[in-house]
């Protein structure tokens, strides 16, 4: 800086150029501020003349999680069953807010209002009446123009629009959506739902709409009764699987010739033991004849042996020399001992023919009772190999009796559980006509625009200072180029 | 003093009526004019604008006007613009003859200076016939005589140059002045031709007396820019 531009230097330059950017640009252009101030005034004014009245409407739901919200589809499968307490398969509250985010249930609700109803703007002049003040008639009639509202709508129009396809509900879905609120205090079961709609009459009746959808879109989330025709058809199917089983069964049994294995066995094995019994009995006696037959036989062998010796003695009778007499008494003596010994041999002898039957006798039974003894006994192999698979049946045949009976049972709580007409979220408070409207906020629209119109028009002002290179005024002139300015002379013309 | 004529009162009358709007403004011009000359010096004073029509002429008038009238001084005003001369308009004078004449050679000096009836102690050159300035005129023979004539004359001497950006001429007048100011005219004057013509005429060694806003008018509400303290 030169001695000149030093001397006449503004020491705080900063400052005199934010006062010419903003104090002089302003003031320069304040016509144009003012212009666009009042054309964001306008703006504003017109903004909330074609913004309609919107009034709310608030209901609340309770949500308690009961069983069935606990059930998921393995618990429809039979195979577990509901979890109780805290585990994280209960439904939260944030799944609840998700669930209720729906897109169908806005859309089940507009179709049951109605498209028109959702779509169409209220007619302002609607609730206008002969204490209505004239400047609010007016107001509302500009509204109705700047909403291109029908003077009156015709009633084949109102048809035609409640013909409406499928776009036209989705359309009404999302109008519903945007002005619907669904929020949640934290800790806390119940839910707030807020409609905002252009009538109140009409935000009590949606948000009492969509409440009861909410409802019902709850209980068909969380009903038993698909649960219930899990198990139905898993009990089909059990039955299904039992029936094979016991035909199978049966069918072995047939091919065995057990019918009942467990009773029939004892049975084999008490025949088996009593034949057992019998033959080791009867080898017993056949041996006791057989040692007592071979006694007679010895006994006959002594007799005859002893008889021969009679008989020889009683021919060494005659050559002894004794009285005849006492040799007749001799022989007599010795006949009648032969006699005897001839009567005991007789006597032996039947008995032994005796002891002879009675040993074939008991040779036949033995063998009869060996023959049916090795019957059983191959009856009872067989029984036993037939055991095996029908206890593996059985148990097969059990676990299922087993699930079907549990299946049965779950079945008959379930289709209770389902037989419920109670949904687990219920409206707590259902919605109330609230006659305050809530907005626009005409004012606030009206100061929204006046700021946005100043705020333009500033940064238009301050655009023009700065874009101007050209010297204009002589307090920015002095400490722009450094020089005493030594007069500002008016335009003179010629 | 004598009483002026009808034709000098009409003169002046119109003079004043034109500067009317003016004059304060000017009051600030002279008195610095004045305080510098003072001082030993600002006797000599070249009145330049950066670009043509910012008012130099208009200035260097009203001011010659000014300090004759009001101050009763000897004031010699010598425009050196011949190719658009317009300092006989602004008097109210024949534009003929003038500095071109004179450099040609038709009339002489003392004929090119001319009195301006009406008002007292001011004497005029002006721009004389138009015709596209030579270059290298005002550094001749003619020209160095004229300078030398001004130097000795008493009072002021107000040279109303052309513009000094793109003209030569007034960069020459520079070495006969010791004093300068600047015209630039609001609302169409740019900042760095001003601000490059202040560079030029402190790089001359003349003493930048200040500068003159021209043609301003306020568009600012509560006297806003007005006041230069």
């Amino acid at each position: 800086m030169d001695e000149t531009q030093a001397l006449f230097a503004d020491d705080d330059s900063s400052s005199v150029n934010v006062k010419e950017l903003l104090v002089f640009g302003l003031a320069r252009s304040r016509y144009l501020v003012l212009f666009l101030v009042l054309l964001g005034a306008a703006g504003g004014v017109l903004v909330a003349a074609m913004e309609p009245n919107t009034y709310s409407s608030t209901a609340k739901l309770i949500l308690r999680v009961g069983q069935r919200e606990k059930m998921n589809a393995e618990v429809g499968t039979g195979l577990v069953d509901v979890q109780g307490g805290s585990s994280r398969s209960t439904v939260h509250m944030s799944d609840e807010m998700h669930l209720l985010n729906d897109p169908a249930i806005y859309e089940r609700v507009a179709r049951e209002i109605g498209t028109e109803e959702v779509l169409d703007v209220a007619d302002p002049r609607a609730a206008d009446n002969e204490e209505t003040a004239l400047h609010t008639k007016l107001f509302h009639a500009l509204q109705a123009r700047f909403l291109g509202l029908p003077e009156v709508l015709a009633k084949d129009e109102e048809t035609s629009r409640e013909e409406a396809g499928t776009k036209r509900v989705q359309l009404a879905g999302r109008a519903l959506y945007a002005r619907t609120l669904v929020s949640t205090d934290r800790d806390s079961s119940v839910i707030t739902v807020t409609h905002a709609a252009n009538s109140p009459e009409r935000a009590r009746n949606v948000t009492q709409a969509l409440a009861q959808a909410f409802v019902d879109r709850h209980k068909e989330q969380f009903s038993v009764q698909r649960h219930v025709d899990q198990l139905r058809d898993g009990l089909r199917t059990v039955t299904r699987r039992l029936e094979g089983i016991q035909g199978r069964y049966e069918d072995h049994t047939g091919s065995c010739g057990f019918f009942d294995v467990h009773s029939q066995k004892p049975v084999l094995m008490a025949d088996i033991e009593s034949l057992d019994t019998q033959l080791y009995s009867s080898e017993l006696e056949r041996e006791g004849a057989v040692l007592e037959l071979a006694a007679i036989d010895t006994r006959l062998r002594t007799h005859e042996e002893y008889r021969a010796a009679l008989v020889t003695q009683k021919g060494d009778v005659g050559s002894l020399q004794v009285p005849v007499q006492e040799r007749i008494n001799l022989e007599k003596e010795y006949d009648l001992k032969i006699d005897g010994v001839d009567e005991e041999v007789r006597r032996l002898g039947l008995e032994s023919e005796r002891l002879r039957v009675k040993k074939e006798t008991l040779d036949s039974r033995s063998e009869s009772l060996k023959s049916r003894l090795e019957k059983q006994y191959l009856e009872l192999s067989r029984l036993r190999s037939c055991e095996s698979v029908h206890d593996g049946m059985e148990s097969h045949i059990e676990e299922e009796r087993s699930r079907y009976t549990h299946l049965v049972d779950r079945l008959a709580r379930y289709e209770a559980l389902a037989g419920l007409d109670e949904s687990n979220l219920q409206v707590l408070l259902p919605a109330r006509i609230e006659p305050e409207k809530i907005g626009p906020k005409r004012k606030r629209l009206l100061m929204f625009g006046l700021l946005a119109g100043a705020s333009l028009g500033m940064v238009l002002a301050v655009a023009r200072q700065l874009l101007d290179k050209r010297l204009r005024y002589p307090t920015t002139m002095e400490r722009e180029l450094g020089v005493p300015m030594l007069a500002a002379v008016p335009e003179i013309k010629p | 003093m004598t009483q002026p004529t009808a034709v000098e009162a009409a003169r002046l009358t119109a003079l004043e009526s034109r500067f009317a709007g003016a004059r304060s403004s000017v009051e600030g011009l002279l008195s610095a004019i004045l305080q510098a000359s003072s001082h030993g010096g600002a006797r000599r004073i070249l009145f330049v604008a950066p670009r043509p029509g910012d008012g130099a002429t208009t200035i260097a008038t009203m001011t010659a006007v000014g300090l004759a009238r009001n101050l009763k001084a000897q004031v010699a005003l010598l425009e050196l613009d011949v190719e658009e001369p317009g300092q006989a308009s602004a008097l109210g004078i024949p534009a003929r003859p003038g500095l071109s004449d004179y450099l040609d050679g038709e009339v002489s000096l003392e004929q090119c200076f001319r009195a301006v009836s009406g008002v007292p102690g001011l004497r005029t050159c002006p721009g004389g016939t138009p015709r596209p300035a030579i270059p290298g005129e005002l550094a001749g023979e003619r020209a160095r005589e004229l300078f030398d004539e001004i130097s000795r004359a008493e009072g002021f001497v107000l040279i109303d140059a052309p513009a000094l950006l793109g003209r030569f001429e007034s960069r020459l007048a520079l070495e006969f002045v010791d004093s300068s100011v600047l015209v630039c005219r609001a609302r169409k004057s740019h900042r760095a031709d001003c601000l490059r013509a202040v560079e030029a005429l402190k790089q001359s060694g003349t003493r930048l007396m200040g500068t003159v806003l021209n043609g301003y008018r306020s568009d600012l509400p509560f006297g806003l820019g007005d006041a230069t303290g």
